[in-house]
């Protein structure tokens, strides 16, 4: 299979599809900013115990821009940012996201959906520093690199955690964490498959049409979480990392 | 057919990559949590790809409240379901937030499980009421409290409230509940702009 994705296609791709990310994870804050608003349950006055250890003038920002009415301007700037990078991809932008980004996490205590936010960091922080270097410099396919070696590692750690356990293995929590897998048999077959696939990632990068491969059943995967687990913030961000995946699938050696 | 170095460099990569992951799997050594606050507030920069890897306790709280000096009603689930739609494959504000209370709720039962572990190294707080996880869940079951009595005690400026957390582990939905945490039954006085919280 001919693929010709070049370096700074998968950049650009990359930078496309985390921005929808935030721009989805900036939306959704919107529709609930009750929740953690001035007399919402997620109240700051509360959340703020934990950041005693900040010093004074550190803390005193963060109450502002934390605490109050400003937050909404920092998910406003979230939303913002990541329509213009679609038009404008440049580093600025990026940081203004990683930022951001930064911000809503503290707000949530460290992260707000757990792995969707590892991976917008791990991509963001990629795309900063490549951008920081420029089109054409060895960091831009570091980043790609690093972007690849993450996502590769998330399903390989994953499918590793659940192969050591034996309620994975029997089946039993693919039929607790979904009820359209009644029979044990097929809990256990459909374990069998999710857990194959997941340990065999690595695979993905060594041919492209592997790589392809890999990729629809990723975004099927991806799919049928947020189907049946709610996980729909997980697609983007993985999603972001397939082209890093696709061009070293790819990669040829240099002259 | 020879392979070309930078192929046979990123295959080695993953070979390398799956004998650590055999060797952390086989070895005997426990995954040691991150220490200290500010780790636990950054730690979106320390990615764990450890997702839903086992089963555990799985967390329920329930609340049930009345008017102050009446009696307190049935016991509640704070947990609000939604059904599931196709654009939520998109779109999922209140799903997520479900999922934020989710896992809110096992930073509780993991909070309180340190504060009964003497070992822990650190600073503890000296009691359940100074551990910010559980301040949150108490709002949490206060704003639940507003909305579930605006229908019938509209004009309400006092309600009493009681919260309990319970546990059981997830792959026997036969198992008993069994309580972690009971509060107190408590007063609160309700502001009327406080019943519909807004930005």
């Amino acid at each position: 299979m001919a693929l010709n994705l070049t370096e700074a296609q998968a950049l650009l791709w990359t930078q496309r599809l985390i921005a929808l990310a935030l721009m989805q994870q900036a939306g959704e804050f919107l529709v609930i900013r009750g929740d953690f608003g001035l007399g919402g349950a997620w109240s700051w006055r509360i959340l703020r115990q934990d950041f005693q250890f900040f010093p004074r003038p550190m803390l005193a920002v963060l109450d502002t821009i934390l605490g109050g009415r400003w937050f909404i301007g920092v998910i406003a700037l979230q939303l913002i940012l990541g329509a213009t990078s679609l038009a404008y991809p440049r580093v600025p932008v990026f940081v203004g996201l990683l930022l951001t980004h930064t911000l809503i996490c503290l707000r949530w205590r460290g992260t707000f959906n757990g792995g969707s936010d590892f991976m917008t960091l791990v991509v963001l922080t990629a795309l900063v520093l490549a951008g920081s270097f420029g089109e054409g410099s060895e960091v831009v396919r570091l980043a790609l690199i690093y972007i690849s070696l993450h996502s590769i590692a998330s399903y390989c750690i994953a499918g590793a955690a659940k192969v050591s356990s034996a309620s994975w293995r029997s089946g039993q929590a693919l039929r607790y964490f979904t009820a359209y897998v009644p029979a044990p048999q097929l809990a256990r077959l459909m374990t069998g498959v999710i857990l194959l696939f997941e340990c065999s990632f690595p695979l993905a990068v060594s041919r492209p049409e592997v790589c392809v491969f890999y990729i629809g059943l990723g975004l099927c995967f991806h799919i049928g979480n947020a189907w049946v687990l709610g996980l729909n913030r997980f697609i983007l961000p993985w999603g972001a990392t397939y082209p890093a995946l696709l061009f070293l699938s790819q990669w040829a050696p240099a002259g | 057919m020879l392979l070309p170095p930078p192929f046979i460099g990123f295959q080695s990569l993953s070979l390398a990559l799956l004998c650590w992951l055999s060797f952390r799997l086989l070895s005997k050594h426990r995954v040691t949590p991150v220490p200290g606050k500010a780790i636990f507030l950054f730690r979106a920069f320390f990615p764990s790809w450890r997702f839903f890897d086992k089963l555990g306790d799985v967390p329920l709280l329930e609340y049930r409240w009345g008017s102050d000096g009446g009696e307190l009603g049935s016991w509640t689930s704070a947990t609000v379901k939604q059904p599931r739609q196709l654009s939520h494959l998109i779109f999922n504000a209140h799903g997520n937030l479900l999922l934020a209370e989710q896992s809110l709720l096992q930073q509780l039962l993991s909070d309180l499980s340190e504060l009964q572990d003497v070992e822990t190294p650190g600073p503890q707080p000296v009691s359940v009421e100074q551990l910010t996880s559980f301040s949150l869940v108490q709002n949490l079951v206060l704003h639940r409290v507003c909305s579930a009595s605006l229908p019938t005690h509209p004009g309400a400026s006092s309600l009493q409230y009681q919260f309990r957390l319970r546990t059981r582990f997830a792959g026997d939905e036969s198992a008993e509940w069994e309580d972690v945490l009971m509060s107190p039954v408590e007063s609160t006085s309700i502001d009327i702009e406080d019943r519909d919280p807004t930005f």
